[in-house]
C-alpha cells in the first residue's frame, strides 16, 4: 500500500492527531511533485529588480552591471514576505458528516487540509495566519512563521466546533482587512449561501490577495442526495424542517445544486478566484494537491 | 347474469377502498435527518414535493376509478338512451301456455315480467300458444289471457306486431324455447323492426327447455304396426321406475313396462295383429325437475301410403303431445267420392272444396260408423250443409251468421261427461265473437254454448258420430284450432274411439324426403297449402321422391295414373331431432336480424330482466376505460420513478 496515493479519510481517521494526519497528507501530496509553490525560505534566485535608492546594495548584481551597465537587484524567494492565510468556515453546516460514507465532517476535513497547508508553509518558513468563524470572524491569528506558530495553529484547528449560521459575505469582509502584503488565501467553506452574496465578500479578499483559493467542501449526501427514503430534513443552521421523498426531490435538488455551482463558478471566474470543489470522501492528499496553486 | 341490483354486489363495494388503503398503508413515515443547509434548494424542493403529492393523488384517483370501472363492468351495466327511459306506450307479451310454457320456470318468469310491467304498462295484449293452463292472477292481465287464442308462434307474433304497428315506443316480450322455431318469425320481426324504430323486442330464452316438451304422461297410440319399428321415450330428471309405466292395449288390461336407465322401449310385434292401439302412461313427474319428454316414434321409412286427411294428421300429432306443431288449414279437398275408399275419420276445417260430393262423403262416413269433425267459415254453404248433412242426420239447422262482442262460452260438463270427457281441469274455454246460429236437432247434444247459441254440437249419427263447431274458422279471433285448449283435448278424445283402420298417418321429417310409391308412368303434382306447386320432386326407381321441404304444412300429392288421378296428403312436421335445439340456430337468427340487433335483446330466463331491458351494454366501454386508466396510472408511476444515480453524478 502506498501511503501517498491512498490517504483516504477512512485511513486518516485511524491516525490520531491533526498534525500527524496533516503531515501524512503533506508527505503524500509532495511525493514526486514539483517544489513548493510558495516563496518561502530559500536562497534560490527568484528575479531581477531595478535598483532603487534605499535598496540593499549587497544584492546588486555586479555581473549584470558590468555587462549591461544597469543596476539591478537580485531577489530571492525568501525575500518575497509571502504569508499564507487560512480561513475556515465554522458554521453549523460545516459540521455535517455524510451518512453514506465513513470519514470526516466537512470541518474536520477542512482542518486536515488547512493543517497540511500550514505544515507546508512552515517547511518553507512562510508566515501562516488562521481565521475562523461562521457569521463573523471568531478569532484571527495574524501571520507568523515558525514551529511554535504552527503548533499553536494546529491546536486551534483541532479545537474548532461547527456552530452558528453562515454569513460568508461578512466573514470574508472581516477577514479582508487583515490580509497584508503578498498573501496566499485559502478559504475553506461549503458555500451554502447565495453565490452573489459570497462574491461580495470574496471581492474584498481578492483585492488583498491575488492568489485566493476558494475550497468548496461537500459531502456525498450533498453532492448526490439520498437515493431512497422519505425524510424530514432539518436545516442544521436554521432548524427549519422540510419533508421530502428522496426519489421525487432528488432531481430537483441536483438541478438546484448544479445551478448553484454554475453561479458560483461564474462569480469566481469574474473575480479571478480559484474555486476548487472537494468532496470529503476523496483522498486527502489528492485534495491537497488540488487546492495548492499550480505555479 | 350478475347485476348491480344483486344484493351480493354490495360485498364488492369495499374493493373501491383498496387503493386508498394500499396508498395510506404504503406511505412510509418520514425520518428526521439533519441536512447542512436547505436555503439554496428550498424553493426547488418544495415545488418538487408539491408536484409529487399532486401526482400521488392523481395516481390514487386513477387507480380508484379503474377499480370502479372494473366493478361496473363486472356488474354488466346497461345504458339506456333517453327514449329508453320513457315507459312504452304499449307492451306486448307473448305467453306460451303450451307444452313449453308448462315448464315451471316459464310460468314464474312470465308472471314476474307481467308484474314488473304492470307499473308502466298502458296497454297489454297477450297471446297464448299451445294448450297448457294459464295461472296468472293479475287483474289486468288475467282478463286478456283468459281470452287468448291458440295459434302458431308466427301467427301470434304477427298479430302482436300488427297491433304494435304505429306505436312508439312499444315493447314486446317473447319467450324462446327453441331458436329453430324463431326462424319462421324472423322476416316478420325484421320487417316490424325496420318499419317501427321505437319497437323493442326482448327475447327470453329458456335453455333448459331444450330437448324437452310438455310433461305429458299419457299417450294414445294408434298406428299401423308395420309403420313402427319400436317406440321409445326419453326422459331426464324424472326417471320412472319399472312398474310405474304401463301399456294398455286397446281392449286389454294394463301391463307394466320395464324401464331402462334413460329410456323406455316398447318392442314390436305386439300381440294384436295389424295395428298398435293402446295407451302408454307414466307417473306424474315429481318436483320442479323436468318432466317426461314426448315419445318418439321410430318409424320405418317409407311408411305405407294410406289415405290421410289433414285433421287426422293434426289429431294424431296432438295426441302425441307435440303441442308446438299447428297446421293452418287453407284448403282441403277429398278426391274420394262416396264409396270410393273406406274412411273412418274425416276432419273438414271449412275447406274451399266443400261441395256436394264432399258433404255427401262426410254424411256417408258419419252414418257408416266413422267420425266427422266439421268446422265452419267463409266457405261454408249453409244451405248445402243443412240440406245434405245436418237435417238428414237430425243434427240441426244453420240459420245465420252472428257477430257479437266477445261472449263467454259456457261448458256443459254433464254432456261432456256422458261422452267420457271430464272437463273439470281443462280450464276456461274462452270467448267467442263470430259464429253461425244453429237450431239444434233432436239428436244433437250441446257441449259448448254462447248464451243460447250452440258453439259445439255432438251428434250420434247411426254407427258414427259428428262434432260440429259453429264458430267461424276464418275469423282472426278464431284460429284454425278453436277455443282455448279445448279442441286439442276434445278432438283426440273424440277420435280415439274410432277404429282408425283407414286413417294412417303419413309423416315425414321436414329435412328428409318422402318416397311415394308409384308406377313408372305415373306423373306427380305436389302443391302446398296455398296451391303453389312444389317442384322439389325426383323420380326414383320405386316411385317419386319428394322433398326436402321448405316449410311445415300440408302438401297435396296428386298422382296421375292411367285410370285417373289419385290424391293424398302429406303432413310435413318438424324434423325428428327437433327435440334437440339445433346447433347454431340462435346465432343464425341473431345474425339474420342484422342492424336490428340493438333493438332486440336476448336474455336467459333466470336473468334479471330489468338490467337487460333496452339500451346498450356498457361492459366493453367500461373495460376499455379501466384499461386506459391503468395505462395512465402506469405512465404516472413511471414519471414518479427516482432519477438514476448517474444523473446525480453528472
Amino acid at each position: 500500500m502506498q501511503l501517498k496515493t491512498v490517504l483516504t479519510p477512512e485511513y486518516l481517521a485511524h491516525i490520531l492527531g491533526l498534525k500527524l494526519r496533516a503531515q501524512a497528507v503533506l508527505e503524500g501530496a509532495l511525493a514526486g511533485w514539483h517544489p513548493s509553490p510558495f516563496h518561502g525560505y530559500s536562497s534560490e534566485f527568484s528575479q531581477y529588480k531595478g535598483y532603487a535608492p534605499g535598496d540593499d546594495i549587497r544584492h546588486l548584481d555586479w555581473k549584470v552591471f558590468g555587462r549591461r551597465d544597469h543596476l539591478v537587484i537580485r531577489q530571492y524567494r525568501d525575500e518575497t514576505n509571502a504569508s499564507v492565510h487560512l480561513v475556515v468556515d465554522t458554521s453549523a453546516s460545516m459540521g455535517y458528516k455524510s451518512t453514506q460514507s465513513v470519514g470526516f465532517s466537512k470541518l474536520e476535513y477542512a482542518n486536515i487540509l488547512a493543517a497540511s497547508v500550514a505544515l507546508l508553509a512552515e517547511r518553507q518558513r512562510d508566515a501562516v495566519a488562521l481565521g475562523y468563524g461562521g457569521k463573523n470572524v471568531k478569532e484571527y491569528l495574524p501571520p507568523e512563521s515558525g514551529p511554535l506558530r504552527t503548533r499553536e495553529l494546529l491546536r486551534r484547528l483541532e479545537s474548532l466546533t461547527a456552530e452558528g449560521k453562515t454569513d460568508l459575505e461578512t466573514l470574508f469582509a472581516e477577514v479582508a482587512p487583515r490580509i497584508t502584503g503578498q498573501s496566499f488565501v485559502f478559504l475553506f467553506t461549503d458555500l451554502w449561501q447565495d453565490p452573489e452574496a459570497i462574491a461580495a465578500g470574496l471581492q474584498r479578499i481578492r483585492r488583498k490577495s491575488k492568489t485566493t483559493t476558494l475550497v468548496q467542501l461537500r459531502t456525498r449526501d450533498e453532492a448526490e442526495f439520498f437515493s431512497e427514503g422519505s425524510f424530514r430534513l432539518k436545516d442544521l443552521e436554521t432548524g427549519e424542517e422540510l419533508e421530502v421523498s428522496s426519489a421525487q426531490a432528488r432531481s430537483a435538488y441536483l438541478q438546484a445544486v448544479k445551478d448553484h455551482a454554475a453561479r458560483m463558478l461564474k462569480e469566481c471566474s469574474k473575480l479571478g478566484v480559484r474555486l476548487v470543489p472537494i468532496q470529503v470522501d476523496w483522498p486527502c492528499d489528492l485534495s491537497l494537491r488540488a487546492i495548492l496553486p499550480r505555479n | 347474469m350478475f347485476g348491480l341490483l344483486n344484493p351480493f354486489a354490495l360485498w364488492f363495494i369495499p374493493l373501491l377502498a383498496a387503493p386508498l388503503v394500499i396508498h395510506f398503508l404504503g406511505r412510509s413515515q418520514p425520518t428526521l435527518k439533519d441536512f447542512p443547509s436547505l436555503l439554496p434548494v428550498r424553493g426547488q424542493l418544495t415545488q418538487a414535493m408539491r408536484r409529487h403529492k399532486l401526482k400521488n393523488w392523481l395516481q390514487l384517483l386513477l387507480r380508484t376509478l379503474a377499480i370502479l370501472f372494473l366493478l361496473l363492468a363486472a356488474a354488466n351495466l346497461l345504458w339506456r338512451p333517453r327514449h329508453g327511459f320513457a315507459p312504452p306506450v304499449a307492451t306486448g307479451l307473448l305467453i306460451h301456455n303450451g307444452a313449453y310454457g308448462a315448464i315451471p320456470l316459464a310460468k314464474t318468469k312470465d308472471k314476474t315480467v307481467l308484474q314488473d310491467l304492470e307499473g308502466m304498462q298502458r296497454g297489454l295484449d297477450s297471446l297464448t300458444l299451445g294448450h297448457g293452463h294459464v295461472e296468472f292472477v293479475l287483474p289486468d292481465a288475467s282478463n286478456r289471457i283468459s281470452s287468448a287464442r291458440f295459434g302458431r308462434y308466427s301467427d301470434a307474433l304477427s298479430k302482436l306486431l300488427k297491433e304494435a304497428h304505429g306505436q312508439s315506443p312499444v315493447h314486446i316480450h317473447l319467450p324462446v324455447f327453441d331458436w329453430s322455431d324463431m326462424e319462421e318469425s324472423r322476416p316478420l320481426l325484421i320487417k316490424a323492426l325496420t318499419e317501427n324504430p321505437g319497437l323493442r323486442v326482448v327475447l327470453t330464452e329458456y335453455p333448459e327447455a331444450s330437448g324437452h316438451l310438455a310433461p305429458f304422461t299419457h299417450w294414445s297410440l294408434n298406428f299401423p304396426k308395420e309403420n313402427i319399428a319400436s317406440l321409445k321415450t326419453r326422459f331426464s330428471s324424472s326417471n320412472p321406475a319399472s312398474g310405474e309405466v304401463f301399456w294398455t292395449p286397446s281392449g286389454g288390461s294394463p301391463r307394466a313396462i320395464s324401464t331402462a336407465k334413460d329410456s323406455i322401449e316398447l318392442q314390436v310385434p305386439f300381440s294384436q295383429p295389424g295395428w298398435i292401439r293402446g295407451e302408454l302412461s307414466l307417473p306424474p313427474p315429481q318436483g320442479d325437475g323436468f318432466a317426461y319428454p314426448a315419445a318418439a316414434i321410430i318409424a320405418r321409412i317409407p311408411p305405407p301410403l294410406t289415405l290421410c286427411h289433414v285433421g287426422n294428421a293434426f289429431a294424431s300429432l296432438a295426441s302425441l303431445g307435440r303441442g308446438g306443431l299447428r297446421l293452418q288449414i287453407k284448403s282441403f279437398a277429398d278426391s274420394h267420392g262416396p264409396g270410393s275408399e273406406p274412411c273412418d275419420f274425416l276432419y273438414l276445417a271449412d275447406p274451399k272444396e266443400m261441395d256436394a260430393g264432399l258433404v255427401g262423403r262426410a254424411a256417408e262416413i258419419a252414418r257408416g260408423g266413422g267420425k266427422v269433425i266439421l268446422g265452419l267459415g267463409s266457405n261454408t254453404d249453409m244451405a248445402l250443409l243443412n240440406r245434405s248433412l245436418l237435417e238428414p242426420l237430425d243434427i240441426g239447422r244453420l240459420t245465420q251468421l252472428k257477430r257479437q262482442d266477445a261472449a263467454a262460452v259456457q261448458v256443459h260438463a254433464a254432456a261432456f261427461a256422458s261422452l267420457g270427457m271430464h272437463v273439470g281441469t281443462w280450464g276456461d274455454p274462452g270467448k267467442v265473437t263470430t259464429h253461425l246460429a244453429l237450431s239444434p236437432g233432436a239428436k244433437a247434444t250441446v257441449l259448448l254454448s254462447s248464451g243460447t247459441d250452440p258453439i259445439l254440437i255432438y251428434c250420434k249419427t247411426g254407427r258414427g258420430s259428428l262434432l260440429l263447431w259453429t264458430t267461424d274458422i276464418n275469423d282472426r279471433e278464431w284460429t284454425d284450432l278453436g277455443l282455448g285448449p279445448w279442441p286439442a283435448l276434445i278432438h283426440p278424445a273424440f277420435v280415439s274411439g274410432s277404429s282408425m283402420v283407414h286413417s294412417g298417418l303419413q309423416w315425414v321429417a321436414s329435412d328428409s324426403t318422402f318416397l311415394l310409391a308409384s308406377g313408372e308412368s305415373d306423373e306427380l303434382r305436389v302443391t302446398d297449402e296455398t296451391g303453389t306447386t312444389f317442384s322439389r320432386t325426383q323420380r326414383d326407381p320405386d316411385g317419386w321422391r319428394i322433398g326436402p321441404f321448405d316449410h311445415l304444412g300440408i302438401y297435396r300429392l296428386e298422382l296421375h295414373r292411367d285410370k285417373g288421378a289419385d290424391t293424398s296428403w302429406l303432413a310435413v312436421g318438424l324434423a325428428e331431432n327437433r327435440l334437440q335445439t339445433e346447433e347454431g340456430s340462435k346465432g343464425r337468427f341473431m345474425e339474420g336480424l342484422g342492424e336490428s340487433r340493438s333493438q332486440v335483446l336476448v336474455r336467459e330466463a333466470d336473468a334479471d330482466w330489468r338490467t337487460l331491458y333496452g339500451g346498450f351494454r356498457l361492459r366493453l366501454p367500461l373495460l376499455i376505460l379501466a384499461a386506459l386508466l391503468l395505462f395512465l396510472e402506469g405512465v404516472v408511476s413511471l414519471r414518479l420513478r427516482p432519477a438514476p444515480i448517474s444523473a446525480a453524478r453528472d
